[in-house]
């Protein structure tokens, strides 16, 4: 009978390396490293920021890993790390994510805005849940959800584009959040819309 | 509105923002301990967690960049240099380095630097004079309530002649408190290593410059110093007369304004080096937090542990310049709260003792 490998799981490798086991936390930075990158690129729009934070936040998984206590899955409390990370490295750059206008500029040379939203979520691994969540939205709550998470856009500038206060744009994109979990929910059933993501365009000035 | 999506429908609408903001690092760090707890116990709000951070995680890939060619490497490179160092700094603790909580640092013996400097022989004669002397502080950097010069004058003396087979490790001195900021208690004190710079490429060992660490320009040094003693002070009056008059920052007034931003970068890079304070977070945390509340560029000369009205906080200890200065020229003391980095006082601190 063929035997067969079960690879370990995310924190069966966190216990591990917090026992003393390097191997695991090689493996641990080879699942992550993209992952890690690709939260931290959402947050500078800019690919040497990103790799700064993404390292940072891998030494502060190397130096923390034992904190970890398993309430949340290690993918989550690795999220809260590496957000942490990019919040701990703005800061002490003092350099938030783009402004509005050079953030437009930026994305209109970015490859997501060569081509539609629409085309740039077709092409993505996106959960087609999520795609009709998205489109389920209303527009304000889409608008700065698709702003803030596809291009990066910061609170200040989704509000500013929107005429409203930070906080309103913060409470959009957070309840957005939330219907999106929601749309991702065992036994979820989304109702599509025919014209799904025919909003979805790059944000311009 | 036309979602067609709603969140849970038992009320909870509010807890679902929440997982939102608590994954952003937006909550408070008592609201985001307040949600961890809950979430050991309300497996829903577990799960409505997860998968907010998997609609993120989606969301963050679209477009995403590719990393420039080398990432992994260099991301491994910088990770294996880190590593490097806790290994031996945990070595004579016997079990394998990951198992023990960074607090157990502060329990090991003291580290050797790379290598002996001319300069450094000069501080630590110049230490133990003040030690024995009792009046002359200030020579070090890091150094000027009389248990700390003592703690890291210790440091620098034992240091002298060692060699160079631990490289970049941090230095960490001890002694015993006498101090009554300490209650008696052990106090520690933390330099981290000046020569982890040159070994990271900094060339001002290298080309017959003197090391900007050293203290012949006013005592001024790269390496902050890094203090848990455990002092709790009730007000801000306390707090001045704690922080005022540390020698680290009146070193550190008169340092132009162009000579700062890589002064704190290095500073910065030293914090790196520092072991955990003794309830596990590190110095570094919350320097962005905290140079974020005062004016740029802000040189940090001191970073403590300490306890402010009850609340565990890291206090530090900054060097800026007046809004129109052309030098640094004034000291400010911020305290952030461990978790989240929560700046919770910014307070000019005297540059003389009161």
């Amino acid at each position: 009978m063929a035997m067969r490998t079960v690879d370990p799981s995310d924190e069966q490798l966190v216990a591990a390396f917090v026992d003393g086991d390097g191997d695991a936390f090689d493996a641990l930075v080879s699942r992550y490293e993209r992952r890690v990158f690709a939260i931290c690129y959402r947050y500078f729009r800019d690919a040497h920021d990103a790799e700064d934070a993404a390292q940072d936040a891998f030494v502060a998984l190397l130096r923390r890993a034992h904190t970890f206590s398993g309430a949340a899955s290690f993918s989550t409390w690795m999220y809260r790390v590496a957000t942490n990370a990019c919040n701990d490295l703005a800061r002490k750059r003092a350099r938030r994510p783009r402004s509005v206008d050079a953030e437009v500029s930026e994305v209109l040379d970015s490859r997501v805005s060569h081509r539609s939203a629409e085309e740039a979520f077709g092409a993505s691994n996106l959960d087609p849940a999520l795609v009709l969540a998205l489109d389920g939205l209303d527009v304000d709550t889409r608008d700065a959800v698709v702003l803030h998470d596809v291009y990066g856009v910061p609170y200040a500038d989704i509000a500013q584009r929107a005429g409203v206060a930070v906080g309103t744009v913060k409470s959009r994109i957070h309840r957005g959040h939330a219907r999106l979990a929601a749309a991702l929910a065992p036994g979820h059933d989304p109702a599509g819309n025919p014209d799904r993501l025919r909003d979805l365009q790059p944000p311009t000035p | 509105m036309s979602d067609s999506h709603t969140p849970r429908a038992d009320g909870s609408a509010e807890d679902d923002a929440r997982c939102s903001a608590y994954l952003e690092g937006e909550l408070t760090a008592a609201e985001a301990i307040a949600f961890e707890a809950r979430l050991a116990d309300e497996p829903t709000l577990g799960g409505t967690l997860e998968r907010t951070r998997a609609a993120l995680e989606s969301l963050a890939g679209v477009g995403a960049a590719e990393p420039a060619p080398g990432y992994g490497d260099r991301l491994r490179a910088r990770l294996a240099e880190v590593r490097d160092q806790q290994p031996r700094q945990l070595a004579d603790e016997g079990p394998a380095a990951g198992s023990q909580p960074p607090a157990s640092l502060f329990s090991l013996p003291r580290h050797r630097v790379r290598e002996a400097r001319p300069w450094m022989g000069i501080a630590a004669a110049l230490v133990l004079f003040a030690v024995l002397g009792g009046g002359l502080v200030g020579v070090l950097f890091g150094a000027t309530s009389g248990d700390e010069t003592a703690a890291s004058g210790a440091g620098e003396a034992d240091t002298g002649g060692d060699d160079a087979g631990t490289a970049a490790e941090p230095e960490v001195a001890e002694a015993e408190g006498g101090d009554s900021d300490a209650d008696g208690e052990e106090s520690r004190a933390f330099m981290a290593d000046p020569g982890t710079e040159a070994a990271a490429g900094d060339s001002a060992a290298d080309d017959g410059a003197p090391p900007d660490d050293a203290p012949a320009a006013g005592g001024l040094r790269t390496a902050p110093s890094v203090i848990d003693e455990g002092v709790a002070l009730a007000d801000g009056q306390a707090l001045a007369d704690h922080m005022g008059g540390r020698q680290e920052a009146v070193a550190a007034l008169g340092v132009p304004l162009p000579e700062v931003p890589d002064r704190a970068e290095r500073a910065a890079r030293a914090l790196e080096s520092a072991p955990p304070f003794s309830d596990g977070t590190r110095a570094p945390d919350c320097l962005g937090a905290a140079t974020s509340e005062v004016n740029d560029p802000a040189l940090p000369v001191r970073v403590e542990a300490l306890t402010y009205a009850d609340e565990p906080v890291i206090a530090y200890l900054l060097v800026t310049p007046d809004d129109a200065s052309e030098v640094l020229d004034q000291i400010e003391v911020v305290l952030t709260a461990p978790e989240g980095c929560v700046v919770r006082l910014v307070q000019d601190a005297p540059g003389a003792a009161e």
